[in-house]
């Protein structure tokens, strides 16, 4: 499967649960949350669709395990992002302002980051986990 | 916190377990897929178990185990696994017995 079959894929994911109207394009770039307007059990059946669509298993928490490789243990549990935590955000989110991604930003924000293009990455990293088991 | 729910001295770990086994091979048979998951199989993010799916789970967490999960709660983290079930309900049920944040 290529890369822009899975855009297509997580696109058509998105679309479907958050019934988005054909005159509002949804984009690589699109906010879940903040444009979209998906909620918890939205983010539920997205991650639930692509994984039926492509047989494969999104680890979400891939993001976790990399800032907690370069957090304290009670730094994550002041939930503050620091300054290499930032390096790992910029990687997941090429897509956000600088001054979104700011140190001491509460981990519990990082939601509001995720884009479809977000997801996409995700689905492909899923995929090339897939392909090397 | 359901007003029903159980007492903190009735939360026994393995009948939690078997509360969630049951309810997600429900889940799963219902879905097709007749299988009893390993713990740590992932559910969600596979696509065995969809919102439907899960909203119904949720609600026999209530019934059985009077637990409320709040929206924001509802998380692979918190869901995507049965071993994660278990560990997300069993802290609830605790956190309600210490006067906690179930509610």
């Amino acid at each position: 499967m290529t890369e822009q079959q899975v855009r297509q894929v997580v696109l058509e994911c998105v679309q479907e649960t958050l019934g988005c109207p054909d005159d509002e394009p949804v984009g690589l770039e699109s906010r879940l949350v903040a444009e979209l307007g998906a909620e918890s059990m939205d983010f539920v059946d997205i991650v639930s669709r692509i994984g039926r669509r492509l047989q494969v298993s999104l680890r979400l928490e891939q993001l976790d395990d990399e800032l907690k490789a370069v957090m304290t243990e009670s730094e994550f549990e002041q939930g503050l992002l620091t300054p290499p935590a930032l390096e790992v955000l910029r990687r997941y989110f090429p897509g956000a302002a600088d001054g979104e991604l700011r140190e001491g930003m509460p981990l519990h924000e990082i939601p509001f980051l995720m884009t479809v293009g977000t997801l996409v990455g995700f689905s492909l990293a899923a995929l090339r986990r897939s392909a090397q088991a | 916190v359901n007003p029903s729910a159980p007492p903190v001295a009735d939360v026994d770990p393995d009948r939690v377990r078997g509360l969630l086994a049951a309810a997600v091979s429900a889940a799963l048979a219902a879905g097709g897929i007749p299988v009893q998951p390993s713990p740590e199989e992932p559910l969600i993010s596979s696509g065995a178990i969809d919102s439907m799916a899960l909203t119904a789970l949720l609600q026999q967490f209530g019934e059985r185990l009077g637990l409320e999960v709040e929206p924001l709660d509802v998380t692979l983290e918190n869901f995507d696994t049965l071993a994660r079930m278990e560990a997300f309900v069993l802290s609830r049920l605790r956190g309600r017995g210490q006067g906690g944040t179930a509610a």
